[in-house]
């Protein structure tokens, strides 16, 4: 669609300051979006490692939380795990990718290695080796979480910014681009127009002179 | 006066029918085999489980069949026994469970009452009062196991100590329960799980990578194999403590437990080997004609049972494959 202006030199001139000013824009988001899909695919193949290390941890934990839970009962498993041994946390802070703000989560946790909160009796040792196992998957999983939210907000971005590189390439550009035109071609014609007439009047001057 | 013998006629009576209503090997097949866990329950109704009905959250149900059937249990010996003790060791259990709880529920700020279980003897007002001090109304067992805890917790304010405490008193307490009345049966039986128990401390801690010292702790005296022979071999390779129980039974448990923590794999095997070898002691009651015996195997029997009735109708919720169940329950007899 044609910008509706009137078609004056001013008007020309103002609208190749924002074509110019469009282009440049244009060239920008471009670079951002291809920069933005760089480190959203260097994020997808750590995301990818990741994931499988923690989908092939918890294929074993959670098995073997089944089962301790098929051997004890729920008071037994509620009183195991009344009081924690080890504490643990994630320290929530934002980093910049690309102006984009995303979360940095800082695992603060005890070492995994005695992380049993409970005694012998009425415990399964299939409880032991589900507790150590989600021990040691913790800290991945914060970070899985970590990268799989700065993904989701790249994705975002990405989303975002292509929109515009495509609204500025197929849309405004092209358009002021015709516009400027439209303009050009007007005022060629005035000035045709006003030298037709120039040379019409001349004409007339002179056969009443002669 | 009557002999052990005859003061058991009544109870060995009722025993004997109510053996054979125990789960068979056939009825356990019909629930691994029926299509999910309303299907199993069906046949848990059939053998005289309370008739469950199913809500969403199905945990509970298989919580309250349980709980329901140990107190059907207690009834029953509390109806027909001449020591009423003997319930001590379904109940007693639970006693000294409420007591770590209320334990830890104060010295860790936690609430208690998911943990709490509502099957004992002792009321848990008697328990709270206790632990604030006031020790005068609470069993003189359940006094010193607490007193053990807080004693053991003061040293090493670490929430399994509470546990461990405990449970060494409560071991103590039914051995001494079991000599008391006098039935040798009983007292192997005791000694049996005092045993188990410490196999499955020795092997279970070096698993989780805990020193000498602490499985050292962790094990209960009063079995036939002493903690000190099993910790002896803590620091060898696991196949060590094949000798160390040498002469006991307990070989082949031990070297099947040693060769799966040698190999990293789940120790889950050795809780089954460990209820097969105690059934195999459980069921050697049935070939005793008149006495006790029958009356504590059946007990022993029972809650061997609800071990495998729970273990079947949470892997029936859960979806786990037959054969998945099958497998753990391989050596397990019924």
């Amino acid at each position: 669609m044609e910008v509706r202006v009137s078609p004056t030199r001013m008007q020309l001139l103002r609208l190749k300051k924002r074509l110019g000013m469009a282009e440049r824009g244009h060239k920008l988001l471009k670079d951002k979006r291809d920069e933005l899909m760089k480190k959203f695919l260097d994020l997808i193949k750590k995301e990818q490692a990741l994931r499988g290390h923690v989908e092939a941890g918890l294929a074993k934990v959670l098995p073997a939380f089944l089962q301790a839970r098929a051997a004890m009962s729920r008071e037994a498993l509620e009183e195991a795990f009344m009081a924690p041994k080890v504490s643990c946390g994630v320290d929530v802070s934002t980093a910049t990718i690309m102006n984009v703000k995303v979360p940095e989560f800082t695992w603060r946790g005890e070492e995994a290695r005695d992380v049993h909160p409970y005694g012998f009796c009425g415990t399964s040792a299939s409880l032991d080796d589900a507790v150590a196992g989600l021990a040691e998957l913790l800290p991945k999983l914060a970070e899985l979480a970590e990268v799989e939210k700065s993904i989701e907000l790249l994705a975002d971005e990405i989303e975002k910014t292509r929109r515009r590189v495509n609204a500025l390439e197929y849309v405004l550009i092209p358009n002021l681009r015709s516009t400027a035109r439209y303009i050009t071609m007007k005022l060629d014609e005035m000035e045709r127009g006003n030298l037709t007439r120039l040379m019409k009047v001349k004409d007339i001057v002179r056969a009443k002179q002669a | 006066m009557l002999g052990l013998e005859s003061k058991y006629a009544y109870a060995t009576g009722r025993v004997r029918v109510l053996e054979t209503r125990l789960l068979d090997r056939g009825r356990i097949d019909r629930m691994i085999d029926a299509p999910d866990l309303e299907g199993a329950l069906k046949v848990l109704a059939e053998a005289g489980y309370a008739r469950a009905q199913l809500s969403e959250k199905a945990h509970p149900v298989i919580d309250d069949i349980t709980a329901g059937e140990e107190e059907r249990l207690a009834a029953l010996i509390r109806e027909t026994t001449p020591e009423p003790q003997l319930v001590d060791f379904i109940t007693a259990r639970w006693d000294f469970h409420n007591l770590k709880v209320m334990l830890k529920a104060k010295l860790h700020r936690v609430p208690p009452e998911k943990a709490w279980a509502r099957h004992g003897t002792c009321d848990v007002a008697t328990i709270k009062r206790a632990i604030e001090g006031e020790t005068k109304d609470l069993p003189r067992h359940l006094a010193e196991a607490l007193s053990a805890a807080k004693a053991a917790h003061d040293l090493h304010a670490m929430p399994e100590t509470i546990d461990i405490a405990v449970d060494r008193e409560m071991y103590r307490y039914l051995l001494a329960r079991a000599k008391s009345l006098g039935i040798q049966y009983l007292v192997d039986l005791v000694q049996m799980e005092v045993d188990l128990f410490n196999l499955s401390v020795y092997f279970r801690s070096r698993r989780m990578g805990r020193d000498r010292g602490f499985a050292a702790e962790a094990m209960v005296p009063g079995g036939k194999v002493s903690p000190m022979r099993l910790v002896a071999s803590y620091e060898q390779p696991p196949e060590a403590v094949v000798a160390s129980v040498a002469g006991t039974g307990y070989e082949a448990l031990a070297r099947q437990a040693a060769a799966a923590l040698a190999e990293g794999r789940p120790l889950a095997e050795l809780e089954r080997l460990s209820e097969a070898v105690m059934w195999d002691r459980i069921r050697k009651a049935r070939y005793v004609p008149l006495g006790p015996e029958p009356l504590v195997g059946y007990i022993f029997a029972k809650l061997h049972e609800l071990k495998l009735v729970r273990l079947i109708l949470v892997a029936k919720l859960s979806g786990m494959s037959r054969e998945s169940i099958r497998e753990r329950l391989r050596d397990v007899h019924v």
